[in-house]
């Protein structure tokens, strides 16, 4: 491991970070991938692995991360995108060239993609054009 | 599933689901003992007796049932393992934690291939902030050990927040799956 790396990224976010971001803080928007078993079957990984390239390569403040099956096995691989920890949308059968329009539209534009979104229970809302 | 690292990412995202702190993995070829030993650890929530048997049955989960009817994850990796004439073993404790473990012969013609293990190591290690893990995998197509808990040391105390930075996400990608900007993929050993 190139653990003397580690200390040079530190020192950088450490005079990068505004103090809101220090700490314990989880960042404001969360990813989580459903990752039971019929997600991993369905690719759910690669997207995963997609996701976080892209994170890196966009240099958004994003936490990626992965739960166990959502129960929706129909349209996995499948992703809920979170805002502020409550806002929520369910995007499903995603392939890993989806990934940076998604990112582009819904983080960075702070729009809902349509094409890939999937109305769940409990999600923020079925307004068609609502914004996130 | 035909890649072990996908049996593994399923097995170690039920730690996750059960709370764990800490999973250890340790995928070890025994070129000795002609057998390969497929070992996942945690220290989540363990389960009571009754429910180990249970969760062996592939119509029991634990997950509300008007979400979901079944759980896969054991009952497939334990049909791999003894597909490829193996011992599967999976022992629990409430409140300690939980092991399952896999060994099987080297050389049969059912044993998957490992797979991208580095994807699964990265899914696990940089999507999961406050959860430590150790890997050890050594076998004939890779040979890998990784510890998060020097790395969470080195970042100091705002570690969870920089875990998932760029240049974390860059960090882990190099350590885990040896795969630089350029796209060369660099060997393992
Ligand atoms: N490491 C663990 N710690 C505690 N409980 C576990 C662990 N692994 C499995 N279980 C229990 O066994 C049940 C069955 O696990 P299994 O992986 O077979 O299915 P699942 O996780 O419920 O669903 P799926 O893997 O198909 O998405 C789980 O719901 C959980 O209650
Ligand atoms: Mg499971």
């Amino acid at each position: 491991m190139k653990l003397d790396e580690l200390k040079a990224i530190r020192d950088k976010a450490a005079a990068a970070m505004s103090q809101k971001q220090k700490g314990d803080k989880e960042p404001e928007w969360k990813i989580v991938m459903s990752m039971g078993t019929s997600g991993i079957l369905y690719g759910a990984r690669d997207v995963l692995k997609k996701f976080m390239q892209e994170v890196e390569s966009m240099q958004l403040h994003v936490l990626v991360t992965q739960s166990g099956s959502f129960g929706l096995d129909d349209i996995e691989p499948m992703c809920a995108i979170y805002h502020g920890g409550r806002n929520k949308v369910v995007y499903g059968r995603l392939k890993p060239e989806m990934v940076h329009e998604l990112l582009e539209t819904h983080i960075v534009k702070g729009e809902i993609l349509k094409q890939y979104r999937v109305v769940v229970p409990g999600d923020i809302g079925n307004e068609p054009g609502r914004t996130v | 599933m035909y890649e072990l690292s996908a049996f593994i990412l399923d097995l170690a995202q039920n730690s996750l689901t059960a709370g764990a702190r800490l999973v250890k993995l340790w995928v070890v070829a025994d070129q000795q003992a002609n057998v390969l030993r497929v070992t996942i650890a945690d220290n989540g929530s363990g389960m009571p007796a009754a429910m180990v048997d249970k969760a062996l049955d592939p119509f029991v989960t634990s997950k509300a049932a008007r979400k979901k009817k079944i759980g896969l994850g054991l009952p497939l990796f334990r049909q791999l393992v003894e597909s490829c004439c193996g011992t599967f073993r999976i022992r629990s404790r409430q409140g300690i934690g939980t092991v399952v473990s896999g060994v099987y012969p080297l050389d049969n013609v059912d044993q998957p291939v490992l797979g991208d293990m580095g994807g699964t190591m990265l899914a696990l290690v940089a999507g999961n902030p406050r959860v430590d893990f150790r890997f050890v995998v050594r076998t004939p197509e890779s040979d890998k050990t990784f510890d998060t808990r020097p790395v969470r040391e080195a970042l100091g105390p705002d570690a969870a927040a920089l875990w998932q930075s760029p240049d974390m996400l860059k960090w882990f990608r190099q350590e885990l799956t040896g795969e630089y900007e350029d796209g060369v993929v660099k060997g393992e050993r």
